[in-house]
């Protein structure tokens, strides 16, 4: 156990015997002035290369007991990194002992060559071993993009495209896996000795034996691993790459639990709810947001001062410029306060006055706030004289003014544009009549009167 | 005291590194080789993954409901006699219940010795009411009369048969006790809004019967204790222990308070133990609580045809009609979620006249609250829901006679409603078959009700996760749906 642990250094040690042999070479051949100087640090320098050398070799040796790896490209690393050895501890040996003038110093030079060959040939499948064959190739890795997008739009069959040959496991669950596994799990590059590009290897399973067990998605590690916490280490596809969508997982999960067979036609289960919640693409379902041009995020400075007066200032949700004013903790608020607003003035959203001393004056900077949606009033001392004010507010849909001085008149004067959807005027001095009349102007503005309650 | 007690703390700590073989070098070791810190959150105060466990802090995307008044009716109201209209029942009456619909249902352990389920007629007729002509019954005219405003799902299953894990489930996503409820969970993902008032406040009404519901079905679990439910209680005293005593100026209990959290603080520092907090808060908000309580329950500002609305009981503190003002009043107050429990539901024996009693103390306040929230133009943002934690079955309990025949629990489909914070006004969700005992078309499990009812708060339920034991919980626990056909 121990000695597969040491082997995990291998990747980390053998940079030094890459490094070392490096700047051998160059002092050989690149560093023309005091010759002499440097000969003693090149003899030194080719021992240290040879010692870490053969580290290496030895932590390569238990590395390669796991059984990670392609075996051709194994044995070359290993063969070539085993004679990287031999050449350097030569050229250690010519450096210290040749006489200059000995028949055998002419080899020195070739040597060297040969070893830094070696050293370059080394690395190169060594990486490859590591980071898969078509890590330095241009032309794999546009191949590989092309193919996810492939599979994106392979994906993207419609549910009236099926036609009787299609399987599942071939139009809906291979593309996934293409799409979001086989990059580390394919002929090459078969991490946890698990590939699942085919059928066959797919089922096979990996280090661990089976990963999926058909009709029982209990005891089917391939499940499983799907369904971890995405924090844990055992999840699949790992933190950081991109991960399964919901219905991507409930779709694997369904064709696991129903036999995992490679023949099951499409065409047979194309009425069945997953099936058809996975072509409904359901996890695209739109979050609710603010129908408003994006502004910029308000000035923390600028919410300080509502903070200091228990005036609630929140984003009115996570990440959101837009936001949330509540007066709840401040009935006293009263119209000298209103100006705070001209600070944050594109941000407010929503504006709660309810119960406050708020009054037609305090309504002049509130109309300089463009993109209020909701405006609650209610049982302020606001009069008709603020409809001025309320109609500069071009996005206004809601808007509370129950318990308010604003009458019948004042009403009329509500200039309805085509954004409120929503009025609240009930205990004002509005009547049913004017009401009515409002409504008749304009029938799509929802309004709450519950009048028949006053008589 | 303190100094030695200082000393002697430092003194294990050093004990415990040095006695540890192989000193850092192990520790750096430990951490090389993966080994995970499994308790370090419990430590809050501690520098180890803070980030897990904190509250959201604000909805993921953007709410339609900012507050939720859940009226639960526990007990279990009989589906067939208030919302689901199944004239098979009235013209099977007597008749045994097919097998095929009865099929391999659970059934309680009251009825399970029972050699003959015959269907029972339901004690009530209906009609249709409002702009879609909905057949609701004649029990609930109230009711009726906002079914407009209303989102009525037949097709709620449940997973329990019995009262307190049934109850629990639907409050907590678990039936037994021990986890966060609905309003703890929002209490501490969202914070409140009114700094004078708990987020979280339940009130139990009087008259329904005798039986007792536990008050896991309003404790915060292993969420912080201050995100529990405070209970109002009917009477001169909302909340227990709350008023000063006699002979004690506010001003010196301001003191007292200052000078007990400054210990508490210090302790705090030392230990990081959350609890300790929640007693700061608590502590705190009682405080604020003795000046904001009288200004709730003080009903004098209300005119006549408010109270008119809500029943003559609104006048009887602890009655249902009274709860319904109360709510409405702290709704008006930004309370983040008023939870009141009516028990009484439970009609065994006797149905038709049980039903009858149960109808009378809640339909009219019911709608009436609803009606309130909607003038005052609050119902736009606040969650309205009327439900129990199962229905009933729709074969007789005991011999079937006319007054004295009864309906067992029935977690197979039951009946609820809810009304604005953005879910739709005016529709029918769900199918049930002809005896309104199985569900046909569009389940509603319990947890996609709460998955619901968080999308509606704007909170992702999969995304709201709280950590304890090693264990990431979620109200929905690992299930749950948003039912987005509920949501206008």
């Amino acid at each position: 156990m121990i000695y597969k642990f040491i082997g995990h250094f291998h990747p980390l040690l053998v940079h030094i015997p890459i490094g070392v042999l490096l700047l051998a070479f160059i002092l050989e051949f690149f560093v023309i002035k005091k010759k002499a100087v440097y000969s003693f640090i090149i003899e030194i320098t080719l021992l240290i290369g040879c010692i870490a050398g053969i580290l290496s070799a030895l932590l390569g040796w238990f590395l390669s007991d796991s059984g990670e790896y392609d075996v051709a490209l194994l044995i070359r690393h290993q063969w070539l990194g085993i004679s990287l050895c031999c050449t350097t501890f030569f050229l250690w040996g010519l450096k210290k002992f040749a006489r200059p003038e000995a028949v055998i110093s002419r080899a020195y030079t070739p040597l060297f060559f040969v070893t830094m060959l070696l050293l370059l040939l080394t690395g190169h499948f060594g990486g490859s071993l590591t980071h898969g064959e078509d890590y330095l190739s241009f032309q794999a890795m546009e191949q590989e993009e092309k193919k996810n997008a492939a599979a994106s739009v392979q994906k993207q069959i419609q549910i009236t495209q099926i036609t009787p040959d299609l399987t599942v496991y071939k139009s809906l669950v291979n593309p996934i896996f293409t799409s979001k596994c086989t990059s580390c799990h394919n002929e090459k590059k078969k991490k946890g000795n698990f590939q699942l590009h085919t059928f066959e290897l797919l089922l096979k399973g990996g280090k661990s034996g089976k990963k999926m067990i058909a009709d029982s998605v209990e005891n089917s590690e391939l499940v499983r691993r799907m369904l971890l916490d995405k924090n844990e280490e055992k999840h699949m596809p790992p933190k950081g790459k991109r991960q399964l969508t919901k219905a991507e997982i409930d779709l694997i999960y369904w064709w696991i639990q129903n036999g995992a067979s490679p023949e099951k036609k499409l065409i047979a289960v194309k009425t069945n709810d997953t099936i058809k919640a996975f072509f409904a693409n359901q996890e695209s379902v739109i979050k609710p947001a603010l129908h408003l041009q994006n502004v910029k995020e308000a000035n923390p400075a600028d919410l300080l001062p509502f903070e200091k007066i228990h005036w609630l200032v929140k984003p009115v949700s996570k990440g959101s410029p837009f936001l949330e004013v509540n007066a709840i903790n401040v009935p006293s608020l009263n119209d000298t306060y209103t100006t705070l607003l001209l600070k944050i003035a594109p941000q407010v959203a929503w504006l709660q006055l309810a119960d406050t001393k708020i009054t037609d004056a305090g309504m002049a900077d509130i109309a300089k706030c463009p993109n209020v949606l909701k405006l609650n009033l209610k049982n302020t001392g606001i009069t008709n004289a603020s409809l001025q004010s309320i109609n500069q507010l071009k996005q206004l849909e809601y808007l509370n003014i129950v318990g308010t001085g604003i009458d019948d008149i004042g009403l009329l004067q509500l200039n309805v544009n085509k954004s409120l959807k929503k009025l609240f005027c009930w205990d004002s001095k509005i009547t049913k009549e004017g009401v009515a009349r409002f409504k008749a102007i304009n029938p799509s503005v929802e309004i709450d009167f519950f009048n028949q309650f006053l008589n | 005291m303190n100094e030695l007690f200082d000393l002697n703390y430092q003194k294990k700590r050093r004990d415990f590194l040095r006695g540890t073989v192989l000193g850092l070098g192990g520790i750096a070791l430990d951490s090389l080789l993966g080994c995970k810190q499994g308790n370090s959150e419990k430590l809050k105060g501690g520098n180890l993954e803070q980030d897990i466990n904190q509250p959201l802090g604000g909805p993921h995307f953007v709410p339609t409901a900012k507050r939720v008044i859940y009226l639960f009716q526990n007990g279990g109201p009989a589906q067939m006699e208030l919302f689901d209209y199944k004239p098979t029942l009235y013209k099977m009456h007597g008749k045994e219940i097919p097998e095929s619909v009865i099929g391999q249902n659970r059934v309680s352990g009251m009825v399970s010795n029972q050699y003959s389920f015959p269907l029972a007629m339901p004690a009530s007729s209906f009609s249709p009411f409002g702009a879609n002509g909905t057949y609701l019954s004649e029990l609930i005219p109230h009711t009726a009369s906002i079914v407009d405003d209303l989102c009525i799902v037949h097709s709620m299953v449940t997973e329990q048969i019995n009262h307190e894990p049934a109850l629990i489930f639907t409050q907590t996503g678990n039936q037994l006790s021990g986890r966060p409820t609905i309003g703890s969970w929002l209490s501490y993902g969202l914070g409140s809004m009114n700094e004078n008032l708990p987020s979280f406040i339940v009130m139990l009404s009087k008259g329904g019967d005798n039986s007792q519901i536990s008050n896991a079905a309003w404790s915060s679990g292993f969420l912080p204790s201050y995100h529990q439910g405070v209970q109002f209680m009917p009477g001169k005293d909302p909340v227990l222990f709350l008023n000063t005593p006699d002979g004690v100026d506010r001003m010196d209990r301001r003191r007292a308070l200052d000078f007990i959290k400054n210990f508490n603080q210090l302790q705090n520092e030392k230990f990081h133990d959350p609890e300790i907090e929640s007693q700061i808060t608590q502590a705190e908000m009682a405080y604020k609580m003795q000046l904001a309580i009288p200004s709730i329950t003080d009903l004098s500002d209300e005119p006549q045809y408010i109270l008119d609305m809500y029943g003559p009981d609104v006048k009887v503190p602890g009655t249902f009609a009274h709860n319904c003002l109360m709510a409405r009043r702290l709704a008006e107050k930004d309370v983040r979620y008023i939870q009141l429990f009516h028990l009484g539901w439970d009609h065994h024996g006797a149905l038709a006249s049980g039903i009858r009693r149960a109808t009378k103390q809640t339909d009219q306040a019911s709608a009436a609250l609803v009606k309130d929230l909607k003038q005052r133009g609050l119902l736009d943002d606040t969650l309205v829901v009327w439900g129990g934690e199962f229905g009933r079955t729709s074969f007789s309990q005991g011999k079937l006679t006319p007054d004295g025949f009864g309906r067992d629990h029935h977690p197979g489909c039951y009946t609820i409603w809810m009304a604005g914070g953005g879910v739709k006004p005016g529709i029918v969700h769900g199918l049930t078959d002809d005896f309104a005992h199985n569900v046909v078309r569009d389940k509603v499990h319990v947890h996609d009700f709460q998955a619901t009812l968080l999308y509606l708060l704007g909170i992702d339920h999969e995304q709201f996760i709280f950590k304890s034991q090693g264990r990431r919980y979620r109200l929905t626990d690992v299930a749950g749906n948003v039912i987005h056909n509920l949501i206008a």
